[in-house]
């Protein structure tokens, strides 16, 4: 069977998180799923699942419980995304979407009620929702103040031990650093090759044996995210038995080997479900037929063909992952020209200060939804009844400076499914 | 055996060859034995050898009209296949002249032999005591009628007369002459050539086509060792020395066997006809990649005879060869091709002649640059226009993320990237995007990118990463070929690579305009 | 399940292992091969001709055109090579005119419709799992087999189409029935080296004991290839190479026909 002869009942726009979660909630309940774009957002994750965290963004005020943030930030921007969902829905999506992971050897960890703090690469603390196994013993650490080893290496940029030190010293004394070559190399690292090498438990013993000596007097050890790449919890449980002492990771910047950990899990995990994945290709044009399907052009121009759908998920996210693109005159949906939600001129796009704690209001702009995620035209009706958004291209929210990123894109995406299964079941 | 004697080979790809060769092959050597060394062979041999009595007279007909209509179909070969036609070279058509000369001027010295009185008067005054008056016309008159003399003016038509001939005819010339009918291709063409024979007859025509007969034949003796001209000898010791094997093996075991090989070819032209890369021939324009010619340079090349400039025509053609054995198995003479061009390969390797991933490696990245760039942009990449490289829209999408380098195993099998690779990935897609096309064409990682197409898997901008490098390959190789740098021309730097000197290029590129240098 | 057989330029005198194989499971299996006189499939010529190289492949399109198959390759770089020239005619009009311009003048043309399989796509879709089972007669129990992908084949993904680029399956799939164990390997994705065998040992031998480093460790007893050149890289080069005690340890290279064929009780695997 040709699998562009096919005619699927949803095709996902977009690979990022709102992708893959409407992907794998579309695939769970039964349906024939295509899914297009870039290898997306997700690669550039940090591995944790933010739900809720900051409200009001111009504070920067942390919450411990994101259920109670979610309700702070209704309140005051009831377009937000969560505010068409209910706290139910999204318990329900987080955990769907982690009970997938773990199923594919991807435990995370969590409070059921509340936000954990861990440290960033950067040496701050954040509060996330929930975090990967290999790097919870990171939060009891912080959580305790324990004397714990960050080991950072020579040719690894953008993760330094003595900054994370230096941020943390007054709250945390008997917090040390240390750098060391890694294992069979010089000259520059890049974080997914440091994990081949540490799938290989010779180079492990060789990495346990060289910081050795700075670790007699801690209880911790935290590293760069670098301890395997597939079997992560392999080479920290081997990484624990060599040391003597409790091992965690701490996600490195972007690409760290946390999104592609996870990306791969979705790789892994969704074909077995019947997921058609047209790797790389990006939708060029879609149309929607007299029959009410869709038909979309994917590839690149003058290569491109067609594939048809009953439905269709935009999960395209924002500026980097092309759902909204911005052109001189305003920001526009380039794929179904659904109208955005944005300042009325660009001038008034960005705060005059770059770092300003408020933000930028482009950041809240995209398009805008009903409660089944059905995107609006600008008259408010429903642009087609067969067409879903899920994810960051939703407005009114700023999910990098509120800490929501992961949970809008999963609950979104649940919802969109949710809807399709219910008009299916009709 | 079969292969040398009924050509099985050569019937094997193509039953026309075979046809047209078998003709030559009979005719030749049927001529050959009986005709050009009868001296030898048929006077000793053969009790009452005449070379103007049957069956020999019928026979040099047959085997002449044999050889001469095999040339005849090698030429329309030649002529009709237009890649054919293409690789067919000077000593192709010289022998193809040679043999048909020969025999074309056989027939012709035949034939006007036949209609010459002058031939007749030679014969009858060395041969012949008339008895009487009417007896030399009577046998002028049979001859004539009967064997085509054309006289001058005309012999009697008198049929007592011819009758009296006749028997003249049976009591002194038969024992020495059959009927010239049986020579019956010659007899057509003196028929033919008739209206002219009273010029032919009073310029001795004859003698002149005597003269061009013995002087081709004498000039193809000469030839023999020469090129073409040796295969008749060549190959079947080549098929009898290779014993019928159609593959590379066994391996040729000395020097005088590869020799053996080189001279074996017929230059038939099957071998390029069916040759894997063929098409790149056709793409490229270099002879060489063509089996049968690339044999031609070898030979030159084993005895150091190239040019520079023909070595490199010949390097390329070697470099291109996919070694898939189908010359070796097509070639009707037996030669062993993929083991003369395996081992011409490795011998061009030790020279470091074997293209411009060897030369490239000569001196680095850096000094690449500046020879690169001094002649700007090849003619082809002016033709061609921008290609992936040089387009800014390649690289909009780009952010920098390392996404590339970090999945790259060739960077991840480096011990220290900047050291071995001098640019990783992402770093080349920044010196592109800054219009730095020329600072990355010899970059280690351009020339080390195993193309496993990871880097452009996993761009989350979709960038075309690794058809990208490919490109730069590309474009390196044509500036090279163009300017004919087969090596560095900067003494190589013994050590630093470009890593070390990126400084340099960044704090030149700030002070000249743009740093394109 | 007729195909025009192309064969590449490497297994005649290199790997007529891998022929022999393919043919006789293919015969074994109903899908009929039929020769045809390809030229090469232009990979090799890539690094320094664009043109050349869409070319050579596109010349072959037109060739079979003329028999009206689909083409059918055991090597992953013949494969991956063919569907790039193809993707090159559709997004390159410089390079499609000037193919176009070769090919007139021998009076072809690029059919309109071309259809190139790797063979494990061959069996995988007019085969399947199921019935590849039923012709199992000496199931391989107990060979624990490292399936290794090729990197031409599989990437880039939406030129080849050949499989998920990220997560393929179909190599496992085939290789299933027979009884054998598959591994689940980190760098069953990555690249053998010989792409870089000539141009730079070093980094190609570094590749090489690095995937073979990881079968090991993953419990691997041989790695499945289903490629010509990474065979050779595996088999050829290597033994070439020498190896140290601990090297002899790595798994073996074998054609994944090879291990079809002795499932299949048609001929039995090497000691």
């Amino acid at each position: 069977m040709n699998r562009y002869d096919t005619i699927y009942d949803v095709m996902v726009i977009g690979a990022g998180f709102a992708g893959m979660a409407a992907t794998l909630f579309a695939a769970e309940r039964g349906l024939k799923v295509a899914q297009t774009g870039a290898t997306g957002g997700i690669d550039f994750s940090t591995g944790f699942l933010d739900l809720m965290a900051v409200h009001p963004v111009a504070e920067g005020r942390y919450w411990d419980s994101p259920w109670d943030a979610i309700d702070a930030v209704i309140a005051e921007h009831p377009g937000h995304p969560y505010a068409r969902l209910g706290k139910d829905r999204i318990r329900t999506a987080m955990n769907d979407f982690t009970s997938f992971l773990q199923s594919q050897k991807l435990e995370y960890m969590g409070h059921e009620d509340r936000n954990t703090p861990i440290l960033t690469p950067a040496g701050t603390v954040k509060r996330t929702y929930r975090i990967p196994r290999t790097a919870w013993k990171g939060t009891e650490a912080l959580r305790d103040k324990a004397p714990t080893l960050i080991v950072d290496f020579n040719g690894l940029k953008g993760f330094s031990g003595r900054q994370i030190v230096e941020m943390q010293h007054k709250e945390w004394p008997r917090l040390k650093a240390v750098r060391v070559d890694f294992p069979g190399s010089f000259g520059e690292l890049y974080p997914e090759h440091m994990a081949w090498t540490l799938s290989s438990p010779d180079r492990c013993k060789e990495l346990a044996d060289s910081i050795a000596e700075h670790a007699k007097d801690v209880e911790y050890i935290g590293f760069p995210a670098v301890l395997g790449l597939n079997d992560p919890v392999r080479t920290v449980t081997l990484l624990e038995e060599l040391t003597g002492k409790h091992v965690f990771e701490i996600p490195t910047l972007p690409p760290s080997i946390t999104g592609p950990r996870l990306r791969a899990t979705f790789d892994r995990g969704l074909a077995p479900k019947g997921v058609c994945t047209f790797s790389q290709k990006m939708v060029l044009e879609a149309r929607r037929d007299e029959d009410g399907l869709f038909s979309f052009l994917i590839g690149v121009p003058g290569d491109a063909r067609t594939v048809r759908a009953k439905n269709a998920i935009l999960a395209s996210g924002r500026f980097f992952g092309k759902g909204l693109r911005a052109e001189r005159t305003g920001v526009v949906e380039p794929v179904f020209g659904i109208p955005v939600t944005q300042p009325e001129q660009r001038a008034d796009w960005h705060h005059p200060h770059f770092f300003d704690k408020q933000g930028h209001a482009i950041n809240m702009s995209g398009i805008e939804v009903n409660d089944s995620q059905q995107p609006l035209d600008a008259a408010g009706k429903v642009l087609h009844d067969n067409l879903y958004a899920a994810g960051a291209i939703q407005a009114h929210h700023d999910w990098m400076r509120m800490k929501c990123g992961a949970g809008i894109a999963i609950a979104t995406a649940y919802r969109a499914v949710e809807v399709i299964t219910e008009k299916n079941g009709e | 055996m079969a292969d040398i004697l009924l050509l099985r080979r050569t019937a094997r790809t193509s039953w026309y060859r075979w046809a047209m060769h078998t003709l030559i092959f009979i005719g030749f050597t049927g001529l050959l034995v009986f005709h050009a060394l009868d001296d030898i062979i048929s006077y000793p041999f053969i009790s009452g050898y005449e070379s103007t009595l049957d069956p020999w007279q019928w026979l040099r007909n047959l085997f002449g009209g044999m050889a001469l209509a095999g040339v005849c179909l090698a030429v329309a070969r030649r002529l009709g296949n237009r890649q054919l036609k293409a690789i067919s070279r000077p000593q192709d058509w010289l022998l193809l002249g040679i043999v048909g000369g020969i025999m074309l001027s056989g027939f012709l010295l035949e034939a006007t032999k036949i209609i010459s009185p002058n031939v007749f008067d030679r014969m009858t005054e060395s041969y012949f005591l008339p008895e009487e008056e009417t007896d030399v016309p009577a046998l002028q008159a049979y001859w004539s009628a009967r064997n085509g003399v054309i006289f001058s003016p005309p012999a009697s038509t008198d049929a007592d007369l011819v009758a009296k001939g006749e028997e003249l005819s049976a009591n002194n010339c038969n024992y020495c002459h059959s009927d010239t009918a049986s020579a019956f291709l010659s007899r057509a063409l003196s028929t033919a050539i008739s209206p002219a024979a009273q010029t032919l007859n009073t310029t001795h025509a004859d003698e002149y086509f005597w003269y061009l007969h013995i002087v081709l034949a004498l000039l193809a003796l000469a030839l023999m060792p020469y090129g073409k001209f040796l295969h008749p000898v060549a190959t079947p010791a080549n098929l009898a020395a290779r014993g019928g094997s159609h593959t590379a093996t066994p391996p040729l075991a000395s020097a005088a066997a590869r020799k053996l090989g080189l001279e074996a070819c017929t230059r038939c032209g099957e071998c390029s006809l069916h040759c894997s890369v063929a098409p790149a021939h056709a793409a490229i324009g270099n002879a060489n990649i063509l089996p049968s010619e690339k044999l031609v340079s070898l030979r030159k090349y084993a005895d150091d005879g190239l040019s520079d400039h023909d070595a490199d025509a010949f390097a390329e053609g070697s470099r291109i060869c996919t070694e898939c054995l189908r010359c070796t198995e097509i070639c009707p003479s037996g030669i062993n091709l993929q083991e003369l061009w395996l081992s011409s390969k490795e011998s061009l390797k030790q020279r470091e002649l074997d293209g411009p991933n060897t030369t490239i490696r000569q001196c680095n990245a850096l000094q690449w640059a500046e020879v690169l760039s001094a002649q700007g942009k090849s003619r082809f990449e002016q033709i061609k226009g921008n290609g992936l490289a040089d387009k800014a829209e390649s690289f909009w999408g780009c952010v920098q993320c390392t996404t590339c380098t970090s999945v790259c195993p060739v960077v991840a099998v480096s011990e220290a990237p900047a050291k071995d690779l001098d640019l990783t990935p992402q770093q080349i897609m920044n010196l592109l995007r800054m219009g730095l096309k020329d600072q990355t064409l010899a970059a280690r990682m351009v020339w080390s990118c195993t193309t496993c197409y990871k880097c452009q898997e996993h761009c989350p901008q979709n960038i075309q990463v690794a058809d990208i490098l490919f490109e730069l390959r590309q474009i390196a190789t044509e500036r090279l070929k163009e300017r004919k740098l087969t090596a560095c021309p900067l003494p190589a730097a013994t050590s630093g690579r470009f890593s070390d000197t990126t400084r340099d290029i960044q704090g030149q590129g700030s002070d000249s305009e743009g740093g394109k240098a | 399940m007729r195909y025009a057989y192309f064969p590449g330029c490497k297994i005649p005198h290199h790997l007529p292992e891998y022929g022999d194989s393919v043919r006789s499971v293919c015969t074994a299996l109903g899908i009929e091969l039929v020769p045809v006189e390809f030229s090469c499939c232009g990979w090799p010529i890539r690094h320094e001709n664009a043109v050349a190289s869409t070319y050579s492949a596109v010349r072959n399109f037109a060739v079979v055109a003329q028999e009206g198959l689909p083409i059918m390759t055991p090597c992953k770089c013949c494969f991956g090579n063919l569907k790039h020239a193809l993707a090159r005619m559709n997004q390159d009009a410089r390079i499609a005119a000037e193919v176009g311009n070769l090919l007139g003048k021998e009076g072809l043309r690029l059919p309109e419709k071309v259809e190139v399989f790797h063979l494990l796509t061959v069996l995988d879709k007019d085969v399947g799992a199921q019935k590849l089972k039923e012709h199992v007669r000496t199931p391989l129990s107990g060979l624990h087999v490292a399936c290794h992908y090729g990197c031409h084949a599989l990437r880039p993904g939406n030129v080849t189409e050949f499989d998920d680029p990220l997560a393929p399956t179909v190599f496992e799939r085939i290789l299933t029935p027979t009884g054998a164990a598959m591994v689940d390997w980190d760098l069953r994705l990555e690249c053998c080296g010989h792409p870089l065998r000539g141009r730079d040992d070093t980094i190609s031998d570094a590749l090489m004991r690095k995937k073979l480093e990881n079968a090991r460790e993953a419990g691997a007893h041989v790695v499945a290839t289903g490629c010509t050149y990474c065979q050779m890289q595996f088999e050829q080069e290597r033994n070439r190479l020498g190896e140290s005690a601990e090297q002899k340890q790595t798994p073996k290279a074998i054609l994944f026909t090879r291990l079809l064929e002795a499932a299949l009780g048609l001929k039995s695997l090497p000691a």
